[in-house]
């Protein structure tokens, strides 16, 4: 398992070379080291012998005999020589300094003779390191020979003792030997050196290379790895965090990406299908429901119209009816959530709506030992919303504001106001169309729960569906463009040109692309990324948008931040048994409908405080 | 037999039975009752009704296979549809199949009272009359025989009522019209029109979409919407938004002429 791992075979892998090439090296190094130190012996070893030919010469020609020997034993004494000989042509020991030797015959075929007198007739001359040898002593040590021929000269068959014949060329050889202990400690020593050397290198350069390869392979490997394993158990949340930008990093963001996208349609998947359950389960009800409650409001508005007179009765049967009227409301809300359709809008005063979502709360307020304080603004104008739907708004996030208070309670503040708020961050596509009327808006593909606008784009080497975020300058950048030379933008239906011919963003210079907006006419903006011009001129000439902004705060439990990116999931609940999960994507889907958004403001322990603008005029 | 003629309610529930036989007593008409569309067949082979107010949801035959049966007849009897199940979807179909009108359960007894009153008037003008409607171009559509829609050019519609509707009521004496920036949507009240007996009628609309502008004329003076119904007396001018699924729900104006032809002679 442990060799298995990245960073432990790239540490291994770049120990091995590194023990290799310092080894190859340090083999070369070393017996270049030898061969020099060798050299040099040898040399030494020529010029001894050239010394002892010279020392000698005189002695040798006044046929000194005794005298010759005991110069040879002197010279052998001193340190750093092994042995001087002088050997005649038939090998025989004439003089050495090691006396016992003299007389004995040495064998053609010795290491001292090999060299002339290998096979056929003997070499008369050599060069110098041809001469040299290098053998094995009986002592054990390495030893350098060198060996000198003593040839004839005039002198020599002149002399007195009338030794030599004129007619020989070589006389014998000088032979001294020295003995190479001190190179070869020497080269121990060096061949020592470079083994500690090589193996700390080896060592500093694997930690170096191992350190490094955890630092920037490894870690991030083993962090993707994590989070492969965190999606592949089916946590899509998870988010790596992705530090320079080499490959790894790049592999890191593009997880990312991946697992947000994937996580994206995963939500939308679950939430067609919740959706769709949903959609049974509301007509089911609304079928069943809806009989009884013919009865209740029949026989309800019969008795009332039989009680003109009794004012009493006619008060309490109209509450009835009323309310009946109420049940048929919400039950056709359920089918609508369900069909997401739209609501039935009318310009209503807020505050009423408000006031009556309290009294109708009033109970679960007391029990959660809530205490209320009603902030309505003044002077705000009607709003035109549905005010059944807008009353649910309320009456949901009251009783979610209640249920977060703790066992002691706490305190639910609403408060309404009028918001002006200029179109760019406020307003949204709805709808959007090509110049051959075909819709632009892509269902599938939603950015914060709304359709994106979906378009064809070509660019240079590349072409595919870009998707452009609704929100009118918010993240404006088109998602899924891969380059803006050579752009062009068209309808994914009937490919008409949706870029505008001659007109370039007024703040990078780029190309503009245009489509309309019913039913507020044309919206343009830049393609490039980084650059979120746009202009809706019928908006941005209305100017400022009022809104009526409406929160509801609590001093509850809070919600915690991995919760708030899923609170508005149908289904989604903290309340266990107590809730169904469907208040708050209710809420979403009113506020939505009505052209508004909502936003949560929260801190654990200290409490919720949900704010929803309205669009005063849809 | 009573003078307003005899209504035959088809529901399996018997409180909504009874319920809805008691408001047609109120109206001033005869009440015959089958709890399924079985039993229904039988009575109508016995004679002629006034209206046959019929259940959707039924859970051996539903109320689309009585009006199935009731136009392979030939319409011995006009309907109108109730439904607890009161989707957009249903109400527009139950419309195509023939229906004269359509009352989303639960209602309260001045609303299916109307609705009875109107449906019956509707039913008797249908079988009397033939051919009596007032050339239109082909752009317009109607969602049977209570609200038309008519596309322009700027890819904007106009909406207004059909005059069938507006005789069923017995001409228009008020109408209360939404706003501006409101949302239709087809199939369900874009109006309240008022007849002579001060009994408000909730319109149809014939399409969804947004309201960009409605004809202050016709709010202010009912006579105008009585008189020219299909032009001057246009109700709300709309951008559609789901024009394309809506409009293969309507028919047009020919179609009904032909309907008219067909079934009356």
């Amino acid at each position: 398992m442990f060799s298995e791992r990245l960073g432990v075979k790239l540490t291994a892998a770049a120990g091995a070379t590194a023990l290799v090439t310092i080894g190859v090296f340090a083999l070369f190094n070393i017996r270049s080291h030898r061969d020099s130190l060798e050299a040099e012996v040898a040399r030494h070893a020529d010029q001894l012998s050239e010394a002892v030919k010279a020392g000698t010469e005189f002695d040798m020609l006044l046929n000194q005999r005794e005298r010759l020997q005991g110069s040879i034993v002197r010279m052998g004494r001193a340190p750093g020589i092994g042995r001087v000989r002088v050997l005649n042509k038939a090998g025989r020991v004439i003089y050495s300094s090691e006396p016992a030797e003299v007389g004995t015959t040495v064998d053609r075929a010795s290491e001292a003779c090999a060299r002339c007198h290998s096979g056929g007739p003997p070499v008369p001359t050599l060069d110098a390191s041809q001469r040299v040898r290098v053998f094995r002593a009986a002592g054990g040590g390495r030893t350098l020979g060198i060996i000198n021929p003593i040839y004839n000269q005039p002198s020599c068959w002149t002399a007195s003792c009338h030794a030599h014949a004129q007619g020989v060329g070589v006389l014998g050889v000088l032979d001294v030997t020295l003995p190479l202990a001190e190179v070869d400690q020497s080269i121990r020593r060096a061949r020592l050196e470079v083994a500690v050397f090589a193996a700390g290198a080896t060592l500093a350069l694997s930690l170096l290379i191992g350190l490094l390869a955890r630092r920037w392979v490894a870690a991030p490997t083993q962090a993707l790895l994590a989070g492969t394993r965190r999606v592949a158990g089916g946590d899509l949340s998870t988010s790596l965090e992705a530090r320079g930008s080499d490959e790894l990093a790049q592999l890191t963001r593009s997880f990312n990406d991946m697992t947000r996208k994937l996580a994206e349609a995963r939500l939308q998947l679950f939430q067609s299908d919740k959706m769709a359950s949903l959609g049974r389960l509301a007509a089911g009800v609304a079928h069943e429901i809806n009989n009884p409650l013919t009865g209740v409001l029949t026989y309800a508005s019969f008795l009332l119209k039989r009680s003109e007179g009794d004012a009493e009765r006619a008060d309490d049967l109209k509450v009835i009816v009323r309310e009946t009227l109420r049940c048929r409301e919400i039950v056709k809300s359920l089918l609508d959530f369900a069909r997401q359709s739209v609501p039935r809008k009318v310009p209503v005063d807020v505050n009423e709506v408000l006031e009556r979502a309290v009294a109708v709360t009033a109970n679960p307020l007391v029990l959660a030992k809530a205490r209320l304080v009603c902030e309505p603004g003044s002077g705000l104008p009607r709003a035109v919303v549905d005010a059944n739907q807008l009353q649910q708004v309320f009456i949901n996030l009251l009783v979610n504001a209640a249920d977060s208070l703790g066992p002691d309670g706490g305190s639910v503040t609403v408060r309404t106001a009028l918001r002006r708020l200029p179109a760019k961050g406020s307003a949204h596509v709805r709808a959007a169309v090509c110049p051959k009327r075909h819709s632009l808006l892509d269902r599938e593909a939603l950015v914060d729960g709304r359709p994106s606008v979906k378009l064809a784009a070509r660019w240079r080497g590349g072409a595919g569906t870009v998707h452009l975020d609704p929100g009118f300058g918010s993240a404006a950048p088109l998602r899924g463009l891969g380059g803006t030379e050579e752009l062009s933008l068209a309808c994914p239906d009937c490919a008409a040109d949706l870029l505008v011919k001659g007109k370039s963003c007024p703040r990078c210079g780029g190309p503009v692309y245009t489509f309309e907006a019913p039913p507020k006419g044309m919206l343009e903006g830049c393609p490039a990324p980084g650059c979120r011009w746009q202009s809706w001129e019928a908006l941005e000439g209305e100017g400022e948008r009022e809104f009526i902004e409406a929160s509801v705060a609590d001093t509850g439990s809070g919600i915690s931040p991995e919760n708030l990116p899923r609170l508005f999931e149908p289904f989604f609940s903290t309340k266990g048994q107590k809730g169904n999960g469907l208040g708050l994507a209710v809420i979403w889907g009113i506020v939505d409908n009505h052209g508004g958004t909502i936003r949560v403001d929260s801190a654990v322990g200290r409490g919720s405080t949900f704010t929803v603008l309205l669009p005063v005029r849809p | 037999m009573s003078p307003r003629g005899t209504v035959l309610v088809v529901d399996d529930e018997p409180v909504v039975r009874d319920a809805a036989a008691r408001v047609c007593r109120g109206e001033g008409f005869a009440v015959d009752c089958a709890d399924s569309a079985a039993q229904a067949r039988a009575l109508l082979a016995r004679g002629r009704y006034a209206l046959v107010l019929c259940d959707l949801m039924m859970p051996e035959e539903d109320g689309f296979s009585l009006l199935a049966f009731l136009a392979s007849a030939g319409w011995p009897s006009p309907a109108a549809v109730m439904t607890g199940y009161s989707t957009v979807d249903a109400a527009v179909r139950a419309l195509g199949e023939g229906a004269v009108d359509f009352v989303p359960k639960p209602f309260t007894v001045d609303e299916l009272g109307a609705a009875v009153r109107r449906a019956a008037a509707a039913g008797a003008l249908r079988a009397a009359a033939g051919p009596a409607f007032v050339p239109t171009p082909s752009r317009f559509q109607r969602l049977d025989g209570i609200s038309w829609a008519s596309l322009e050019p700027e890819g904007t519609a106009l909406v207004g009522v059909c005059d069938l509707f507006v005789r069923s009521v017995g001409g228009l004496a008020a109408a209360a019209l939404g706003i501006e920036g409101a949302e239709l949507e087809q199939g369900r009240p874009c109006a309240e029109l008022s007849g002579p007996d001060g009994v408000r009628h909730p319109l149809l609309a014939p399409l969804s979409g947004r309201v960009l502008a409605v004809n202050a004329a016709a709010a202010e003076r009912p006579s105008l919407v009585e008189k020219d119904p299909y032009f001057a007396g246009w109700l709300y001018r709309i951008v559609p938004s789901e024009l394309e699924a809506e409009a293969a729900r309507l028919s047009g104006f020919g179609a009904q002429r032909e309907w008219a032809q067909g079934r009356t002679l």
